[in-house]
This record gives C-alpha cells, structure tokens and sequence, in this order.
C-alpha cells in the first residue's frame, strides 16, 4: 500500500540530493540524518521540501552570531592580532550583524536570555575567559587558515540499492585545536540551563558528536583524539562557561555507524515510496515541532497552511561554508 | 584623506547609560572607542558580579562527574583554563 504526499512546488536545486531520484539525499549531515530520526515527516518537510518558519528562531541568531564571534576572533589572531584588537573586530562583526539598518533599530528578540544585550555580553565574556591564553590553541592549517568553521565530506560507505550512488557523510565543524600535542574538535553549545553532569551528558550518545567523531577519524588528514565542548550558559543577568571532554571509542563509533546504514535504508526507502510516515511522539519533544501546525491539519489543507506560513529554503551540507 | 580626528586611547566612560545608549545606536559609526566603552562596561559589570558571588554565602555545587575514569583522560576544566 502506498499513502504518497501530493506533488508539491518545484524543489530548489540542492546538491546534496541524487539526481536519479530527487527525494533522495545523499550528503548525509547531523542535521539531516537527526531531523528524519525524530520523525521522516518532519525531515521531508525541512529537508526535503525545505521549509521553515518565516520568522528566524531567537536560538538561531544567536548561536550563528556566536559562532561568529569566535570565528572572526580567532581569524583575527591567526593574522596576528592581540586578544584586544582580536575582541574589537568580534564585537564589531556581532553588532553589525544584529542591527537592522533597514528599520534603523537593533534586532528583537522574543527570548529573553537571548537578546541583542546577552549575546554581546556573551561574546566578550567568553573570548576573555575561553579565547585570550585559551590552552586548546587554534590550528593553523597548510594555507595559512586557521581550523575554523571546516566542511568535511567523505563516502560513508552505503550505497543506495536503488540508485547505485554513493551517501556521503558531511558537515561544518566550529573548530579544530591543538592540547598537549594532541587535536580536538571544539564545539559550542549554548544553555539556559546548568553547565552540569546533566547538559554535558546529552552529548553521549549524540548524533551530532557520534558523525564529528567518525569524521574526525576519516574526514582529515589531523589525527583527531576526540571532541570538547565549550559549554555557555547564559541567563538574564549573566554568562557562565564551562568546557567538558566528549568520547567516543571505536566501538562507539562503529555502533552509531552501523545505525546509520540502518537510518540511511529508511531514508531510501521513504523517498522510493513518497510514503514519510509521521512520528506523532515526537511532535511535543525539543519544544515542539515546528510543523505541528500543519500536520494537525487535515492531508487537504497542509499544503495551503505551508504556503501561507512558512517559506522555502535550500539546506545544502555539501556546500561548503563561504562557498554561500 | 580622513577628517576624523584622533581618536584617544583613553576608555571612554563605561557607565550604565552610556552602555544601554551604544546598544541602541547604528553600529555603523562607531569608533574603536565606542566599542571599547561596551567592553569596559560588560567587564565591569562582571567584576560586580563576581565580587557579590564571592561575598555571599557559599553554596556547595554538585561538582561535573566524568562517567568513568577513562573520560577523565583527554583534559580536565583547570586545565582548560576554567
């Protein structure tokens, strides 16, 4: 039996899905494969589809103008900046990004412990107490960069049956520093909550940090010995950081790569039936699906809901950061 | 040729009012010395914290548990400069 999704709009053209079956994405990254294991109809939506809300979420601009933050500082002092001007040019680049020239006022946030205020706060708390003397030092690569905001893709192994192409594994690490002549992926991770035993443990077992571990075995020619996360808290009136080492040995990595053959069958097998069945478990969980509203709504009625609601875009892993 | 004048290096003064200003201007026209006055008032502002939480009672917290020996490996907090 066959329950199809009606045809929809024309997809954007996305590299990272096959060009024999066009449902079908082969640039497999935590975001993706993630998406379609709390539940394939939202992935199609997000994904396939690629539809999202048309107000950009608060967590959002605020985690990618953090990233920033510290990309553009340690760009800075990769070129030989000391950690004042390295802080400057940081600043500088975060409240350009968070004012709105065109309606001549700063951005406005619905989140109150992130705001124009906090984030700025943020940035300069945490390059003063993680980025000057920081002992995790930035790698320089062979052409000069440093190791920030790196996109790696490599051939995860599996092959589609239907198509003969190749999944690959694909994605954007924050950065790639050097401690006691050993190297790590670093990754931030922002909180409302307690940098505790409970926040750093939903990172073991992690999609996300399961694939960066795995690519950081694969994907580059450093010998990676393993993941850090750099922990922010953030709350109305303050900042915290914390660091915390995430492992994962072979045996580990193997697991979550043997459940990703499994996943990557699943993935195959809904884009070959058009059939991407709802996880109805799923849709309170993260707080809340972004497309509970439409899936609460009769078949008929989704696609009008859609439209009128949200807007369309292209979330391609393969290309490469700065390439967009 | 710029007609700006000099800027000093003197931190412009990182009061309250001054800082809730800045936030609210076009980042466009600021001078290193705007920038440095949000820095200074953020890193003040700080220091107060620090300084209340150092006076008031300590509160013992629930210290970061490794899951196991092993994890305990790779780097510690202090030695990564928390």
């Amino acid at each position: 039996m066959s329950a199809q999704l009606p045809a929809l709009l024309p997809r954007p053209l996305n590299s990272s899905f096959s060009t024999k079956l066009p449902t079908l994405q082969l640039g497999i990254d935590s975001t993706s494969l993630g998406e379609f294991k709390i539940c394939p109809r939202r992935y199609y939506y997000s994904l396939v589809e690629g539809w999202q809300t048309r107000l950009q979420s608060a967590h959002l601009v605020f985690g990618i103008a953090l990233h920033k933050a510290r990309e553009t500082y340690d760009y800075a002092r990769s070129s030989g900046a000391g950690h004042e001007d390295a802080l400057d040019k940081s600043l500088g680049e975060v409240l350009q990004s968070t004012w709105n020239s065109e309606l001549g006022r700063p951005w406005l946030s619905d989140i109150p412990i992130k705001t124009r205020v906090t984030l700025v706060r943020t940035v300069v708390w945490y390059l003063d107490t993680l980025g000057q003397d920081d002992p995790l030092q930035t790698v320089q690569l062979a052409n000069g960069r440093p190791a920030v905001e790196l996109s790696f893709r490599f051939d995860s192994g599996y092959r589609s049956r239907l198509t003969g192409e190749a999944f690959l594994f694909c994605g954007h690490l924050d950065r790639i520093a050097r401690f006691h002549e050993q190297y790590y992926i670093v990754d931030i991770k922002t909180t409302g909550h307690s940098l505790d035993e409970r926040f750093f443990g939903q990172f073991t077992p992690d999609n996300q940090m399961s694939l960066y571990a795995l690519a950081g075995r694969v994907g580059y020619s450093i010998p990676v010995s393993g993941l850090i996360i750099d922990g922010v808290q953030i709350g109305v009136g303050f900042s915290r950081f914390s660091r915390f080492p995430i492992t994962r040995d072979e045996a580990q990595i193997n697991e979550w790569y043997e459940g990703a053959g499994h996943w990557l069958a699943q993935i195959e097998h809904c884009a070959a039936t058009g059939s991407w069945p709802q996880n109805d478990k799923s849709c309170g969980v993260y707080g809340g699906c972004q497309f509970r509203k439409v899936c609460s709504r009769s078949p008929v009625a989704r696609q009008t809901w859609l439209e009128a609601n949200f807007t369309r875009r292209v979330w391609d892993p393969l290309v490469a950061r700065g390439e967009t | 040729m710029s007609n700006q004048l000099p800027q000093t290096t003197i931190l412009a003064e990182a009061s309250p009012e001054s800082f809730t200003e800045l936030m609210n201007r076009d980042p466009l026209g600021f001078t290193r010395q705007d920038r440095d006055a949000i820095v200074a008032a953020l890193r003040a502002h700080r220091e107060r914290l620090e300084k209340t939480a150092a006076s008031a009672p300590t509160k013992v917290r629930k210290a970061i548990a490794l899951s196991s020996p092993a994890d305990a490996q790779p780097v510690s907090d202090e030695d990564l400069g928390i």
